[in-house]
C-alpha cells in the first residue's frame, strides 16, 4: 500500500528535524510531505538544507489548508492511503505500519485512538472530548473513542473528498459527517507524546470556542452539509 | 417624522452620493457594487421627499413613529448587505487558499538523498 504521511509544518524550526529523523529511521518505507504553511522562522530554510521533501504555502493558510494541500498532493499522485502526521513530534511513528495493515482490511478511516483499551483521565480536556464523542454518537450511532485524535489515516476514496471539498478540516466534525455520510472506520490503540517543544495553539478562549464550533457542527449544521 | 431627521436624511444620502460618485471616479469602486450604494440613497431620499405616504405605511404596521420604521428598514438593508460581504469574504478566502495550494504543489521540492 502507497503511504503518504502529511507533516503540516508552521514554526517548527525546532522539530522538523528530529521528526524527520525518527520518520527516516522507523518507517523508511513511506512517503512523507511537509508541508511548510507560510513559517516565518527558519522552517522552510531547514527543510531545503537538509534535502526534505516539502511543499511550502506562501502565505499562512491554517492547519486545515495545510492538510488539504497534502491530501490534494496526494490524490494526484496516486496515494492508496495519507495520514495526518504532526511535525511537533506528539505521534509515534511506529503505529502508522498497524494503522495502514488495518486499512487493507477495508476501512476508509483508520484512527490512532489513545483510548481504545485504556481509561480517559478526568480533565477538563477529556471532558470535552466525552461531550464531542456524545454528539458523534448522537448524529450518527457510532461510538469514536478518541474523537480528538490528529492520528487519522485516510484510503483513496476519502483522500480525493478531502481534496476538493471545502471545509472539511482536520477535526471531529468531518469524521462525524465523513461517517454519517457512509464511511468506514476503526481505531486502534496508540500512544501519544507530550509536545517537546512550541506551543500548543488551543489556550482557554480558544478552546471554548473549539467545543462551541465542534457542537454546533456536529449537532446542526452537518444535516445541511454534503459529505 | 420630526423636521430634523428628514433634513438630516437628505444630506446624507447626497453626501453618500458624492461619496460614490468619487469612488467611481478614481476607480476604487467596481460598477456592480456601487448600485447598492446608489439605490439605497435613493430609497432614503425618496422616503425623505415623498413622507405622507411613507407615513401611513408605517401607521398600519404599527410603529409607535415613522422614524422607528426607517431605522427598521435601513437595519434590515444593512443586515443584507453584511450578509453578502460574509459570503463574499468565504469566497475569496476560498480561492485565495486554492490559489496557495496550487502554487506550493506546482514549486514542490523533491527529496534529496546524500
Amino acid at each position: 500500500m502507497k503511504v503518504l504521511l502529511i507533516i503540516p509544518a508552521y514554526n517548527e524550526q525546532d522539530n522538523i528535524e528530529r521528526v524527520i529523523a525518527t520518520l527516516k529511521r522507523d518507517c523508511p518505507q513511506y512517503d512523507y510531505l511537509i508541508i511548510n504553511d507560510g513559517s516565518s522562522d527558519k522552517t522552510e530554510y531547514i527543510c531545503k538544507t537538509k534535502g526534505f521533501h516539502f511543499v511550502s504555502h506562501p502565505i499562512n493558510l491554517g492547519l486545515a489548508a495545510a492538510i488539504q494541500t497534502g491530501m490534494f498532493y496526494a490524490y494526484k499522485n496516486g496515494y492508496d492511503a495519507a495520514i495526518q502526521f504532526d511535525g511537533d513530534g506528539q505521534h509515534d511513528p511506529d503505529y502508522i505500519s498497524k494503522m495502514a495493515s488495518e486499512m487493507e482490511k477495508g476501512y476508509n478511516i483508520v484512527i490512532g485512538s489513545r483510548f481504545v483499551n485504556q481509561k480517559k483521565p478526568m480533565s477538563l480536556r477529556m471532558l470535552g472530548s466525552n461531550l464531542i464523542q456524545m454528539a458523534i454518537k448522537l448524529t450518527t450511532g457510532k461510538t469514536l473513542k478518541d474523537p480528538t485524535s490528529g492520528m487519522r489515516m485516510f484510503d483513496k476514496k476519502m483522500i480525493k473528498k478531502l481534496a476538493f471539498a471545502a471545509d472539511l478540516g482536520p477535526e471531529p466534525d468531518t469524521v462525524a459527517l465523513l461517517v454519517r455520510t457512509g464511511a468506514t472506520f476503526s481505531e486502534i490503540q496508540v500512544e501519544m507524546h507530550e509536545r517537546t517543544a512550541g506551543e500548543s495553539y488551543l489556550n482557554f478562549g480558544g478552546s471554548v470556542n473549539y467545543m462551541a464550533r465542534m457542537f454546533v457542527s456536529i449537532l446542526i449544521l452537518q444535516w445541511f452539509r454534503k459529505g | 417624522m420630526n423636521q430634523g431627521l428628514l433634513i438630516a436624511l437628505i444630506i446624507g444620502c447626497i453626501l453618500t452620493i458624492v461619496f460614490v460618485l468619487v469612488k467611481i471616479k478614481n476607480s476604487q469602486f467596481k460598477i456592480g457594487d456601487t448600485l447598492y450604494w446608489l439605490f439605497f440613497c435613493l430609497f432614503l431620499l425618496a422616503m425623505a421627499i415623498f413622507h405622507k405616504p411613507f407615513f401611513l405605511v408605517s401607521k398600519f404596521f404599527g410603529f409607535e413613529s415613522p422614524s422607528n420604521f426607517v431605522f427598521v428598514i435601513i437595519i434590515f438593508l444593512l443586515l443584507i448587505k453584511i450578509f453578502l460581504l460574509d459570503v463574499r469574504i468565504a469566497k475569496a478566502e476560498e480561492k485565495m487558499t486554492r490559489l496557495a495550494q496550487k502554487y506550493a504543489i506546482d514549486n514542490e521540492t523533491k527529496e534529496i538523498n546524500e
